[in-house]
């Protein structure tokens, strides 16, 4: 954690934010990692820690948001993710950010007893949709 | 010395670093690989240095060169990212010498260094990426049993423009039915 927050925000050190409610309930972290210059591509990681908000439109909310700076400050042509076979509820909320399932990446994950696949979902900057409901 | 039929791996050491200077330097070469700034014979005798002054092994995977039976160094082949718990690691290769290209050594040092990495390093799954518009590697790698498991849209930059790349990846149990055990090796 103090490694992640004690760096400068920029392109080459990614971007890290704490998700809270409307409220100001501390609900989770989003970030954009690895990002490459050339590329003008960098990855997305989530967690949403607080069980009871599950389900609730807040993650599917972080990730359009975490997009914006993306796309809008960043200016990346492509953003991508990885999603374990396990997790069918983050799939769906990718997807529905507008993330397309581009690989699968067979047995790739050892996860409870069990190899289950990983998925690589990707959003290119033409598909991305500015959402009205999620812009301050 | 890993034998393979056509090539034999072995580590990479200081007498090498003219080969990669002009393999690294050459477009022709890195056209597909993850490498587009020139490269001065310091960086290049320092990475040689720090990569192989340390021992190889599993959570390094490490790079091998790849000599032909006569001795002949041309090219690497390396296992990257190897994690423990999901025995899956990422393979990366470079025919440097373009006199060797499209003559079997590539699919050869392939097949040698996946048998490394399952009955060796007792590995479940390898994997790799590969521009798509490279059909020679693809064909190479489809030889050696990898099976086509994505298309990454728009993931790599190259010469003006965005290039797709195809993920591609092998199981064990695939590239043992497809090659079988090598002459001589117990069966497990």
């Amino acid at each position: 954690m103090r490694n992640v927050c004690e760096r400068m925000p920029s392109f080459e050190n990614g971007v890290f934010f704490a998700i809270e409610t409307k409220d100001g309930r501390h609900i989770g972290h989003t970030n954009l990692f690895n990002a490459s210059p050339e590329e003008r591509r960098a990855e997305l990681g989530i967690m949403i820690g607080e069980q009871d908000c599950w389900s609730q439109g807040y993650g599917s909310d972080a990730v359009r948001t975490i997009c914006r700076v993306g796309f809008e400050d960043m200016n990346l042509e492509r953003i991508v993710l990885q999603v374990f076979s396990y997790n069918p509820r983050a799939m769906a909320a990718y997807g529905k950010c507008g993330f397309v399932e581009e690989v699968r990446m067979r047995q790739d994950m050892w996860h409870e007893g069990a190899y289950h696949d990983t998925i690589v979902m990707g959003l290119l900057r033409s598909e991305f949709a500015v959402p009205v409901a999620g812009v301050a | 010395m890993i034998n393979g039929t056509l090539v034999n791996l072995r580590a990479i050491d200081q007498g090498d670093v003219d080969n990669y200077l002009m393999w690294l330097n050459d477009r022709e070469v890195t056209r597909h690989l993850a490498m587009r700034y020139q490269v001065s014979r310091l960086a290049e005798e320092a990475y040689i240095r720090d990569n192989g002054s340390r021992q190889m092994g599993y959570g390094r995977g490490g790079n091998y060169a790849i000599e032909t039976k006569g001795g002949v160094h041309i090219g690497s082949i390396g296992l990257h990212y190897v994690i423990p718990e999901n025995r899956k690691a990422h393979l990366g290769i470079m025919i440097g010498d373009k006199a060797h290209w499209s003559r079997g050594y590539g699919t050869d040092a392939m097949l040698t260094l996946l048998r490394f990495g399952f009955d060796e390093m007792n590995l479940h799954r390898i994997d790799l990426s590969v521009d798509a518009d490279n059909a020679r590697a693809i064909a190479c790698y489809r030889k050696c049993g990898f099976v086509e498991e994505g298309r990454l849209r728009r993931q790599r930059y190259v010469r003006g423009a965005y290039v797709d790349q195809l993920w591609m990846g092998i199981l064990r149990e695939e590239f043992d039915a497809l090659h079988g055990h090598t002459a001589g090796e117990k069966p497990r």
